[in-house]
């Protein structure tokens, strides 16, 4: 399903504070569940969202499906330049609003990319509030960022008959390392989540080789103090580019020693407007074994308006022009010096011109990926998207879910159904061909300002 | 009627407890929205109408 508006606004509040949501184990596998487990609406859901002042956002929600329910929220933050970061619903960018493939990029490059810490990151606050018709539960959220690398996240579900769930969040990510402390009053549950990026720093043995690729491990572990019942599990993924077109591509395994499950997946940017996913669980205890597909195809819109920002980009650099060592060629015009020490510099320079010439095609290569790979990122983050096809199934469920995403005359339309057949429990002859039927089905509209 | 120990709570105090916590529930529970809203409304400088704050419409 689309974004939510305050889903939205939270994101533009992480990116307002420089917080990486990639970096966390909670999101290790987002890509994959994006792809393959997102959701359907099942219902006829209605959200008109509007921003009443740069710092206040307010959304009402109804919905309708046998009962007529709804929900109003409100929400207000002082971080800074968000009223650039938000658009409304007719200029909003659709890959923005759409739980689609996580760019993860090496933790150097975000680093690199990150305006200077001055501290105007710290002690930014965001207060969410919504209230439920007609069980007028609450749901309340509380994000305070502590300093550049440290954020303290607080939710409280509160209702009047005795469920009132209290849940705490420590988070610390200093790029390399990403830990989160979790506990909730939920049968006091208490959770770590930590996740570690395997990279080699930027150093002058590495500074000629473009890398591009990132290796993270990641593992929680849970534990309920009153049930003392213990949870845990370890994800390992690898971020990617194929060399040869500068597309990504993901890979994950993640174990849950617990239940003995191993779930594998593959997933790949085909071309800038397909995205496809491959996913083989398999249970260790149980022989149990499932392969679900994800495929998602993009519908770019008039693409005057997105090309001529993308060309002004890409004009900055040729495609041959060599981007590295012009600086390693001292200027032997501007040298002042003695014969003996100008017939030096002249060899050292000549052993320069030698080394590049000789390693002018491997650098040239590199050169050639990296701007591959940047434009590739330039064209899709540019890109005017106008509408998403969502396609998944899986073959043990033997489910097929459909969703279609877009934009239609400043609305965001979110239509879905998902087909599946009835659970083989229900059925006493298990010969029978079990039917198919239409087991969700519904419309999301949004309009925001 | 018993003496019990000041640290044992007698059922009038336990009682009077709940009804505290219960009512810091309420006030909580119902006292969240406005007060995000007057947080929005103080931050802001020209001091938007409250209706403004209020309504998801639009405002024009």
């Amino acid at each position: 399903m689309m974004l939510d508006y305050m889903d939205y606004i939270s994101r533009a509040f992480e990116q307002s504070t420089n917080w990486n949501r990639d970096n966390s184990y909670a999101n290790i596998t987002a890509t994959t569940s994006a792809l393959i487990d997102f959701s359907v609406p099942s219902a006829f859901e209605f959200q008109v969202s509007n921003a009443s002042t740069p710092f206040t956002f307010n959304t009402m929600r109804v919905s309708t499906r046998n009962v007529f329910n709804g929900s109003l929220t409100y929400l207000y933050t002082d971080a800074d330049n968000l009223e650039k970061i938000v658009s409304d619903s007719g200029s909003i960018d659709l890959q923005n609003v759409t739980e689609t493939y996580r760019y993860f990029q090496p933790f150097y490059n975000n680093h690199k990319l990150a305006a200077p810490t001055d501290g105007k990151t710290v002690g930014k606050s965001l207060y969410y509030g919504r209230m439920f018709y007609p069980n007028s539960n609450l749901e309340a959220m509380l994000i305070k960022t502590l300093d550049p690398h440290k954020q303290l996240k607080i939710k409280w579900l509160s209702t009047f008959d005795d469920f009132n769930i209290l849940t705490c969040y420590w988070q610390r990510d200093t790029g390399r390392d990403s830990q989160e402390v979790i506990f909730s009053t939920n049968d006091l549950l208490c959770g770590y989540r930590f996740l570690h990026n395997f990279i080699g720093k930027p150093s002058k043995m590495k500074n000629s080789l473009y890398n591009n690729s990132s290796l993270s491990l990641g593992a929680e572990l849970w534990l309920g103090l009153i049930t003392l019942s213990p949870g845990c599990s370890t994800t390992l993924r690898y971020c990617t580019h194929a060399p040869n077109t500068g597309r990504p591509l993901t890979l994950t395994l993640k174990w849950n020693p617990i239940f003995g499950n191993l779930s594998s997946s593959y997933s790949a940017k085909t071309s800038s407007n397909t995205t496809v996913c491959a996913k083989y669980d398999f249970n260790l205890y149980s022989i149990d074994s499932n392969l679900s597909f994800g495929v998602e195809l993009w519908r770019r819109g008039n693409s005057a308006k997105a090309m001529s920002q993308y060309q002004d980009v890409s004009q900055t650099f040729g495609k041959d022009e060599n981007l590295m060592y012009h600086h390693l060629v001292p200027d032997l015009s501007q040298e002042q010096a003695s014969p003996q020490t100008r017939k030096d510099l002249v060899e050292k320079q000549q052993l320069l011109n030698d080394l590049t010439t000789a390693f002018s095609s491997s650098l040239r290569k590199i050169d050639r990926e990296k701007t591959m790979i940047e434009e590739f990122q330039n064209n899709l983050h540019h890109a005017n998207f106008t509408s998403v096809w969502k396609l998944s199934t899986s073959l043990r469920d033997a489910n097929l879910k459909v969703l279609w995403e877009g934009k239609f005359k400043g609305f965001l339309i979110s239509a879905g159904a998902e087909v599946s057949k009835a659970s083989p429990l229900l059925q006493s002859s298990s010969s029978e061909k079990l039917p198919s039927y239409l087991s969700k089905f519904g419309v999301q509209l949004q309009y925001s300002t | 009627m018993a003496l019990f120990p000041s640290f044992i709570l007698s059922d009038e105090s336990k009682e009077r407890i709940s009804k505290i916590v219960n009512m810091t529930h309420t006030v909580a529970h119902y006292g969240w929205i406005p007060f995000i809203l007057y947080l929005g409304w103080a931050h802001t400088a020209n001091r938007p109408n409250v209706l403004n704050l209020l309504s998801p419409l639009p405002s024009v």
